[in-house]
């Protein structure tokens, strides 16, 4: 990319706040020393407001056109009511001139038919065609107009006796029918905006019958955007219709089936996806997400933290991590394990109880539902929520909305399609006993979750407890070795500075018993006289050379520490161990990897063994380096099986019973704990820890993935 | 229960009608919101009409005025504490009154002008109007990949997607360049204008 542009996307990752915190602060230092740099900034900043103003404002042009179109259309439509009235007085001044000379030339009487003939031929209801149906009255009938009015008929809705009745159906939905039809827009002398008007009639033979129940009738609507009402029109003595008793319209909602409808988190199926879990059915979709849980959280969380920071283990422990976390487990066992992490989002025992067939048919199988849900999962409290909703409202979804407003103060409101009102068809709604089968059902799931969250939690701990008792005779034997190690090299060491210096050894000395943890603190503070034992176990604890020379005799004593560099950068620390075995072969030494490597210093007066053991893949690994004196060595070992290893192990080992060898133990841990880490437990346990924040989500503490 | 509810949401929609109007406007249908808006437009117009301005005059401060309150309301400090329609309307008033400032200035003296143009806040507004019209001179592509970018919050690997770029980087280079081209245009008109 050329310089000019890479400047250009620094630039907008600042002002996008796609920049790191540090980097931030490095490009306004940038800024604040670069002058042209902080004009470049200012002028995309002020390109890219620009921008979004420019579409705003097209989007703002687009609604005033529409307006504009709207207000054409009224006027349009007043004009030409007014030519058809005008239209209209002519016509009938004209019949009535007509209608005078005709009385006064032939005297003879004439009658009249006000509805055929008052109205201007031109713009006449009359222009508008009739749709004949034939439907039969006792049975539920549902019928589409050609412009797409569907209207539900119930059983016996017209008074009459026949059970084959027909309907006549008039409709001018489109601007143009209207006009042509002549029908007036007007309501109290104001002017209506109108999505059409339409004119249904029922007979038998010749009689008109009447409506005796109500039908259904939905009409499809011009423009969502306003509030329309529906007007009965009566013809007055003209015979122009005037609109009157104004009601609200009602939008059925449909239902769906229960299993075609998606409740679940609008994060869950991305997260599900995230963490690998493609392809999963419906219903293991459902087994992970009806088996979620908040317990246990708390303490979940805290070992998450020590996984991933295994500095904070090393303060506690130098000589593993398992341990801590497993008093850790202990001490929390007792802890109250639910928190507020995630007990006010909706729980997935909530909505297993209504998301089945029974529920089909109410107002929880409709999109409009489906829809609401999604932002009650992200709504803190949605718990509360969705039970109140749950246990007052019937079928309307205006209901809904109310108590959705009160208890989220809009937060959710602003984001769904609001309506004035809708309900499902009537005569589903929710009854009592899908209320009382939700109740019940939440509470058995409720307990259900807990229980086998339980049952895995308090397997998850006895995996934990085995590794963290193992881990503690680990730590036991390597104790134990270091003692040994220590007495055998200070007691080795000194005998050859006594013989070098001439001075004889007293016996208390061979006693001695050097402590191994002692040595961290054993600092020379002072200069002059030291006493060549305490010189001894210094050297032997920092490490350092000895150069000693008796004040008195003049003698010299000097011993080497060699150093020595392990390289082990392709191991894995936690499962792998470097040890040295002194040349009396009853000890090891385990040895601190540190960023793949292992750096000591040997005593020139040993001779050591090198031993690696490595664990990968569930398979050992083993290399062996007898009397090892470089300054560098490179791990490379071969896979053996555990009873080569045994075998070799054995062949060298002099110390106590060969089941409390060190290297043993480090290796059936090593095997215990890769057994523990790919059981099922322990990965349904990670897996639900990692899965949960995409379930839980009402404090948005995952991005949508 | 029915009842209670009834009567809580008849009176919960009337308190909802400009609140709800302007979560409309922070939605994704903030066109709807728009469009509702208009309702306010006859009164506006009258006064604009009423003040020495013309039916042009009035719809463009009507839009103005809109994108005014849009802006506001993105605020996280914004709180509406008339009715929209007052609001709306006080927006309309201040912005009219300005413009009318300006033009007995303008007709005046013309030094006046210039002091107005080193006003901070004037200035701002005639580099954003000059900015506006450097955007309308990049590409419709530029306009796709920028309104994607901003507006429909897609990642840039959808947006490389939808608009069949071979490539994340091929995109992004795109969307750089645009910028650097609205740059140029934005540059070459500050020129002009300050000749």
């Amino acid at each position: 990319m050329r310089p000019e542009l890479e400047r250009i996307e620094k630039i907008l990752a600042y002002l996008n706040n796609e920049m790191s915190l540090s980097d931030q602060r490095l490009f306004q230092l940038d800024m604040k020393s670069d002058n042209a740099l902080k004009n470049e900034v200012d002028q995309v900043s002020t390109l890219v407001d620009a921008f979004k103003n420019n579409i705003i404002r097209k989007e703002i042009q687009y609604a005033q056109k529409k307006y504009f179109n709207f207000q054409v259309l009224k006027k349009i439509i007043i004009a030409l009511a007014i030519a058809a009235a005008f239209g209209m007085t002519i016509f009938l001044l004209q019949k009535t001139n007509d209608r005078q000379e005709t009385e006064k030339s032939t005297q003879a009487e004439v009658t009249y038919d006000i509805d055929n003939e008052t109205s201007d031929p031109s713009f006449s209801e009359q222009n508008l065609e009739v749709q004949e149906f034939i439907i039969d009255n006792s049975k539920t009938n549902v019928i589409e107009t050609k412009e797409g009015i569907v209207i539900a008929i119930a059983p016996n809705s017209f008074n009459s006796s026949q059970k084959e009745i027909e309907l006549k159906i008039k409709e001018a939905l489109k601007p143009a029918d209207i006009i042509k039809a002549g029908l007036s827009t007007t309501y109290q002398d104001k002017l209506l905006e109108t999505s059409g008007m339409f004119e249904i009639r029922a007979f038998d033979g010749q009689s008109e019958l009447e409506l005796v129940k109500e039908i259904i009738a939905e009409i499809p609507l011009l423009d969502e955007e306003f509030d329309y009402q529906l007007f009965d029109g009566r013809k007055d003595s003209l015979g122009n219709i005037v609109w009157e008793n104004p009601k609200e319209l009602e939008f059925f909602i449909e239902t769906y089936d229960m299993n075609t409808l998606n409740f679940y988190p609008p994060e869950y199926e991305a997260g599900l996806i995230k963490l690998g879990k493609t392809n999963l059915s419906k219903a293991q979709k459902d087994s992970i997400y009806f088996n979620a849980s908040c317990e246990a959280q708390s303490y979940y969380q805290e070992i998450n933290a020590l996984n991933e920071s295994p500095e904070n283990i090393d303060f506690y422990d130098s000589l593993g991590d398992f341990n801590f976390r497993a008093r850790l487990i202990e001490n929390t066992a007792n802890i109250p394990v639910r928190t507020d992490y995630c007990d006010r989002c909706v729980q997935p025992s909530q909505v297993r109880s209504f998301w089945n067939s029974r529920f089909n048919n109410t107002i929880l199988a409709t999109k409009e539902f489906e829809e609401r849900m999604k932002f009650l999962h992200q709504t803190e409290g949605g718990q509360e929520v969705l039970n109140c909703i749950i246990s007052y409202f019937n079928d309307n979804i205006e209901q809904i909305d109310s108590i959705l407003y009160k208890e989220t103060a809009w937060r959710i409101l602003s984001q769904v399609k609001t309506r004035k009102s809708g309900r499902v068809r009537p005569n589903v709604g929710l009854n009592s006993d899908l209320r009382a089968y939700y109740n019940e059902k939440r509470r058995i799931f409720e307990n259900e979750i807990q229980e086998n969250s339980k049952k895995m939690v308090k397997e998850y701990q006895a995996g934990m407890r085995n590794l963290a008792s193992q881990m503690d005779k680990l730590n036991s034997l390597n104790s134990r070795d270091n003692v040994r190690l220590n007495q055998y090299e200070t007691n080795k060491t000194l005998d050859k500075a006594y013989e070098t210096l001439g001075m004889k050894r007293r016996q208390n000395s061979q006693k001695t018993n050097y402590n191994y943890f002692s040595r961290v603190t054993a600092r020379i503070r002072t200069t002059g006289w030291k006493n060549i034992d305490r010189v001894v176990a210094e050297s032997i604890a920092t490490r350092e050379s000895i150069d000693f020379t008796d004040k008195k005799t003049k003698k010299n004593f000097k011993l080497e520490m060699v150093p020595i560099t392990i390289d082990c950068s392709e191991w894995d620390a936690q499962n792998s161990a470097v040890y040295l075995m002194p040349d009396d072969q009853e000890s090891y030494l385990k040895l601190q990897i540190q960023n793949g490597k292992v750096n000591y210093k040997l005593n020139e007066l040993l001779e050591y063994r090198m031993i690696f053991v490595g664990f990968k893949d569930n398979k050992y690994y083993y290399q062996e380096i007898e009397n090892i004196n470089g300054s560098f060595v490179r791990i490379t070992p071969t896979e053996r099986s555990w009873a080569e290893i045994q075998s070799k192990l054995n062949k060298n080992y002099k110390g106590p019973l060969m089941e409390e060898n060190q290297i043993l133990a480090q290796l059936k841990y090593l095997t215990e704990k890769y057994q523990f880490d790919n059981s099922q437990v322990n990965l349904d346990m990670q897996f639900q820890q990692k899965i949960r924040p995409y379930i839980f989500n009402c404090l948005n503490l995952v991005e949508s993935p | 229960m029915g009842l209670l509810f009834r009567y809580f949401a008849i009176n919960a929609k009337n308190q909802m009608k400009d609140e709800a109007l302007i979560q409309l406007l922070n939605g994704p249908d903030r066109k709807k919101a728009f469009l509702r808006l208009y309702r306010y437009f006859p009164v506006i117009k009258k006064y604009v009409l009423q003040n020495s301005g013309s039916k042009a005059d009035a719809e463009d401060l009507f839009q103005d005025s809109i994108l005014a309150l849009y802006q506001n309301s993105m605020k996280s400090e914004f709180k509406l504490t008339s009715s929209l329609e007052t609001y709306l309307f006080s927006i309309a008033k201040n912005l009219w009154l300005n413009r009318l400032r300006l033009k007995a200035k303008s007709n005046i003296q013309n030094t006046l002008i210039i002091n107005e143009t080193e006003n901070p806040s004037i200035q701002k507004e005639t580099q954003l109007t000059l900015a506006e019209r450097a955007i309308q001179l990049i590409s419709e592509q530029c306009n796709r990949i920028l309104e994607m970018f901003y507006f429909q919050k897609k990642s840039m690997e959808d947006i490389a997607h939808a608009l069949s770029y071979s490539s994340v980087n091929a995109a992004k280079t795109a969307k750089y360049k645009c910028i650097e081209k609205a740059k140029t245009e934005y540059n070459q008109l500050l020129k002009t204008e300050n000749q």
